[in-house]
């Protein structure tokens, strides 16, 4: 059985449709629509991971209340979400900032712009590490 | 200046001529007749900050930004609203944004982003001002991308 399908998926970011885009790719790597959340920044993220168990988040960096890396440096702060898996989708660049962001554990980046193929193939790789 | 941080007419063209393909499958050239186009009314804008500091401008007329949302979303242009072709536009202009600092910064890119907003900026060219642009035809279209820099002291 496909373990994704297992899978809750966070997209966070502050374009309503890029996040459409994107949990559109969610939904090819075989998330379940139903098991696919979004929000607009890192407060609104940090509101969904108190209410709901999330594998993955997909994290845009530059938003405005709450930017990914104030939320990256927030999720580790919390015992019950600093495992959560983050790869960052974003048009970063900064060599330092993209530094930091590994340093407060995230897995992989993907500039965008990204082919929806290669976001499948890296979803579908971190995913399907996880047990069902 | 190093060859990193130039960025001429055609080096943006084809930076993109590559987001719209990879973001949107949009298809673009840079227009052999920019008076045929039709005028842009639409506009978005992001900075830049670093070695240097700038900005992006995205001017483009309301039909490419409706092509570009029903593109992105894969549904028909006649149901994109308006809002969603701001949003699309925005949303372009953040990446094409985040293209040209690569393009500027290479692999020890110093350069970061600010968050795309609509609009233009009134722009008075001086001799400390680095301009580039292109006009392009994306499927009968305009696009036009301007890139401001003020050149480091």
């Amino acid at each position: 059985m496909n373990p994704t399908l297992h899978c809750h998926v966070l997209v966070v970011d502050d374009s309503p449709i890029l996040r459409s885009a994107i949990k559109k790719v969610v939904k090819l790597a075989g998330v379940p629509e139903d098991r696919i959340f979004e929000a607009g920044n890192g407060v609104e993220a940090l509101e969904v991971l108190e209410t709901v168990w999330i594998d993955l988040v997909l994290l845009d960096l530059n938003m405005p209340v709450m930017d990914g890396e104030q939320f990256a440096r927030e999720l580790r702060n919390r015992p019950d979400m600093k495992d959560v898996a983050v790869v960052v989708v974003s048009t970063e660049a900064n060599r330092e900032r993209l530094e930091r962001m590994r340093e407060l554990g995230v897995e992989h980046t993907l500039r965008k712009p990204f082919e929806p193929e290669a976001l499948c193939r890296l979803i579908s790789d971190v995913l399907g590490l996880k047990p069902a | 200046m190093d060859a990193s941080t130039l960025l001429d007419q055609h080096a943006l063209a084809r930076l993109v001529i590559d987001a719209l393909e990879r973001t949107a499958f949009v298809l673009a050239d840079p227009s052999p007749a920019p008076d045929a186009l039709p005028e842009a009314d639409t506009f978005a804008q992001i900075d830049f900050h670093g070695p240097d500091n700038g900005r992006v401008e995205l001017h483009a007329s309301r039909a490419f930004a409706r092509n570009l949302a029903a593109s992105i979303l894969g549904t028909n242009a006649a149901e994109i609203t308006d809002l969603q072709c701001e949003e699309a536009l925005r949303e372009l202009a953040n990446i094409v944004g985040g293209s040209v600092i690569t393009a500027l910064g290479g692999s020890d890119c110093r350069f970061s982003l600010g968050l795309p907003r609509l609009g233009r900026s009134p722009h008075a060219s001086g001799a400390a001002e680095l301009d580039t642009a292109c006009i392009l035809d994306a499927e009968g279209e305009r696009l036009e991308v301007h890139c401001h820099r003020a050149r480091a002291a």
